[in-house]
């Protein structure tokens, strides 16, 4: 285990850092981060697009208020210089109790800056206990 | 899930040590706003007493009674101890996510929308589906509540198309409030009443069929056999 953090690691916790920034404070800016050709899916929602995407952030999601609280983020970089990242944590809406959930993140250079291709997100709730 | 599957879940709990006769799970759904969780806090007379069970989302309240089974001839009927589990959603209905865990367990369902969004009303639809999917049989024993109904002045659904929803789906219906308390009891004792009839049913059954095997059956024997049930659920 590396102690010196590679600069992918870097790019990808700044990444997340700014992603649930904007999520829990301003989500309908959040479709600037995605390429126009990203894809994008939510729980039971998929989208292509960043209209799409636009939708259902700002439309479909049923609460006022949203925190998310990161507990881990792993990454590898790619072939194409993107990195592959990987975030376990919990998230509370409302007044309810918090959920965990786990998101994927693909973000790679295009026009001199980092976008975001692919984000998968699920929350951990099951079939039994 | 069988009838008598069902009635097993709550007599299974009826051992000699047990404090009450049976365990009794409802499940409230709706659209996430109606007002479910204010509705479960009122029923229990305002206690903070709910568990969460955080791999399955689903929050949880108690409540112990007594429940005196009606009767058609205005007889006083049997007395049981029940006690009563009411699942709440922990919110994940607002991201469209409730797994079937949620569903498959509970044996009545308060089904509820808000009568101040017609929204949510035109949603009950969807949820009778899901309830149909899921649930343990097809036809659940459902009350259905218009809640908010201290919101007069706001109103947006028409009693016709509840009246006419209701009848249906063959379903009980009650305009409640969470927040004055109004109804909140007589609609969980209604689906209370639906689902303890369903079990004492299906109980009656079993008694025949194991008269019919010339056998004679005690109670502890019912609930053994039922207990083994091969419902996979």
């Amino acid at each position: 285990m590396s102690v010196t953090k590679m600069p992918w690691e870097t790019l990808g916790e700044q990444f997340v850092t700014q992603y649930y920034q904007i999520f829990d404070t301003n989500r309908e800016q959040l479709v600037a981060l995605y390429h126009p050709t990203a894809m994008f899916t939510f729980e039971e929602h998929k989208a292509q697009g960043q209209d799409q995407i636009k939708d259902i952030l700002t439309n479909k999601l049923r609460f006022s208020l949203i925190q998310h609280i990161v507990t881990k983020i792993d990454c590898q970089p790619t072939p194409e210089n993107g990195v592959i990242i990987l975030v376990t944590g919990r998230l509370k809406t409302d007044n309810d109790p918090p959920h965990a959930y786990s998101q994927l993140f693909y973000i790679k250079p295009a026009n001199d800056s980092f976008f975001l291709f692919h984000d998968i997100f699920r929350l951990s709730i099951h079939d039994t206990v | 899930m069988s009838d008598s599957a069902l009635a097993s879940e709550g007599a299974a709990k009826n051992g000699g040590t047990a404090e009450y006769d049976y365990l009794i799970k409802f499940l409230a759904l709706g659209d996430s706003g109606v007002g479910k969780t204010s509705f479960l806090y009122q029923y229990t007379d305002g206690t903070f007493n709910n568990k969460f069970i955080s791999t399955v989302g689903i929050d949880f309240r108690e409540k112990r009674i007594i429940h005196r089974l009606p009767t058609t001839d205005g007889t006083m009927g049997r007395t049981q101890r029940v006690h009563l589990q009411l699942w709440d959603t922990a919110g994940q209905e607002r991201f469209r996510s409730l797994t079937t865990a949620f569903f498959r367990d509970a044996m009545g369902f308060i089904l509820m929308f808000d009568l101040t969004s017609e929204q949510s009303f035109l949603n009950i639809r969807n949820w009778l589906v899901q309830l149909q999917t899921h649930a343990y049989c097809e036809n659940p024993d459902i009350v259905l509540c218009g809640n908010k109904a201290d919101l007069d002045e706001q109103r947006s659904v028409p009693d016709e198309r509840i009246r006419e929803l209701a009848e249906k789906h063959g379903l009980p219906y009650f305009e409640t409030s969470a927040a004055t308390g109004l109804n909140v009891m007589k609609a969980v004792d209604c689906l209370l009443d639906q689902v303890m009839l369903r079990m004492e049913k299906s109980i009656d059954k079993a008694h025949l069929l194991g008269a019919r095997n010339g056998q004679k059956v005690t109670e502890s024997d019912l609930e053994d056999s039922e207990g083994k049930s091969s419902c996979a659920c």
